[in-house]
């Protein structure tokens, strides 16, 4: 039985959703108990205070990283048959940039204010009703906005094809790279915390 | 567990990676040897040793399909008798049921397979309805000829345009070769009357 389930139709549409709804809780539920749903800690790495956020994220990324690495050269696993949003390369800077600033003065992202208002947080549901107000002016907009939303376009595309190096070189890299930046976090935390 | 251990266990992932990287670079897993569609057009024409197989559903498959083809599902591929000195060739629409059939194949199985690269869609796109230059390179007279030549054998219809053709989907290094990627399938239905 190979991977991606869905592409090779070892499991249908409806048991796709079931399994994201269920990705999806336990992503809510991980979020929660590892104190996600504070505003506290979530802005706190804005001020290399609590840096739980960076290391939480920055560790998700490099074992779902390792483990797609993993299954695809077991074999168990097609890694090219995942799908990837596509790249454009200008809409996302400023996107990330509007997320950041959003982030820090509203104190959650998209995700944890969810988090936080299934908590009963106020904040948390202020920032939800944020979010969806800006989804809705955006696509009011949309057809002046798409020109810009369209623009830098790099189709589907990995940090190791850009890169030209095998798949694995280059998860090993980050993977180093994620040690060194947590070792540097908690050197951060410490010092910010004898302040 | 302490984060010394933490990031021991790390560093070990790290450098099992870096080696597995080097040593096998594409992993455990092996690629088919693939052939073009062009190469495969020539051999039915030549009427060479082979025993060419549709993966589709028998819908799919009866609406269109490449000619000598027989149409075998996944379970029952594994059950075809070929006799000996013949090639196993296995097609499918956009090559999802090719990569499908040879993951689970036996090692015996597939060193006497291989794969047509792009499946119908390379067969409908370059054989069957090719898009060729008006004006072609003096390099590529040769292969338009025998494009031309092929597509009217099949019951195909070339197109003709002045626009930059690329060529080299008709050439595929079968050792060479990886997965081609996967566009969405669609159905392939004869053109004309």
């Amino acid at each position: 039985m190979n991977g991606p389930f869905l592409a090779y139709g070892w499991i249908g549409e409806e048991a796709s959703l079931v399994f994201a709804l269920a990705t999806g809780l336990a992503f809510g539920f991980f979020l929660e108990r590892a104190g996600l749903g504070s505003a506290q800690k979530l802005t706190g790495q804005f001020y290399f205070r609590d840096l739980t956020v960076f290391k939480m994220m920055f560790t998700a990324i490099v074992t779902a990283m390792l483990g797609v690495f993993w299954l695809h050269w077991l074999g168990l696993l097609q890694a090219d048959l995942i799908y990837l949003t596509p790249t454009f390369v200008w809409p996302q800077l400023i996107g990330g940039l509007i997320f950041g600033v959003g982030f820090i003065v509203g104190g959650y992202c998209p995700g944890t204010s969810c988090v936080a208002s299934s908590t009963g947080s106020l904040d948390g549901m202020w920032n939800v009703m944020g979010l969806l107000s800006g989804i809705f002016l955006f696509g009011e907009l949309y057809p002046y906005l798409e020109p810009f939303y369209m623009s830098g376009s790099m189709g589907q595309t990995t940090l190791w094809q850009e890169l030209r190096l095998p798949m694995g070189t280059s998860a090993a890299i980050i993977t180093l790279i994620a040690l060194l930046a947590f070792w540097g976090a908690e050197l951060l935390e410490i010092k910010n915390a004898t302040k | 567990m302490s984060n010394r251990t933490l990031g021991i266990g790390a560093l070990v992932i790290v450098l099992a990676t870096f080696a597995a990287s080097f040593l096998h670079r594409d992993g455990l897993h092996s690629n088919p040897q693939f052939l073009s569609v062009f190469t495969l057009a020539k051999a039915i024409k030549n009427r060479e040793r082979i025993v060419l197989v549709d993966l589709r559903s028998d819908s799919v498959y009866r609406q269109l399909h490449i000619p000598t083809a027989k149409n075998v599902t996944l379970s029952g591929l594994d059950s075809l008798v070929l006799q000996p000195d013949y090639q196993l060739i296995i097609y499918s629409g956009v090559d999802m049921l090719a990569r499908q059939a040879w993951n689970s194949m036996s090692e015996d199985r597939r060193s006497v397979t291989k794969v047509v690269y792009g499946g119908m869609g390379d067969w409908y796109d370059y054989i069957l309805y090719p898009t060729l230059p008006l004006h072609p390179q003096a390099q590529h007279q040769e292969l338009i000829r025998q494009v031309k030549e092929l597509s009217s054998f099949y019951g195909g219809q070339p197109e003709f345009t002045d626009q930059r053709v690329q060529m080299e989907g008709y050439y595929v290094d079968p050792d060479q070769s990886e997965w081609p990627e996967i566009t969405a399938d669609h159905a392939f239905v004869r053109k004309g009357c």
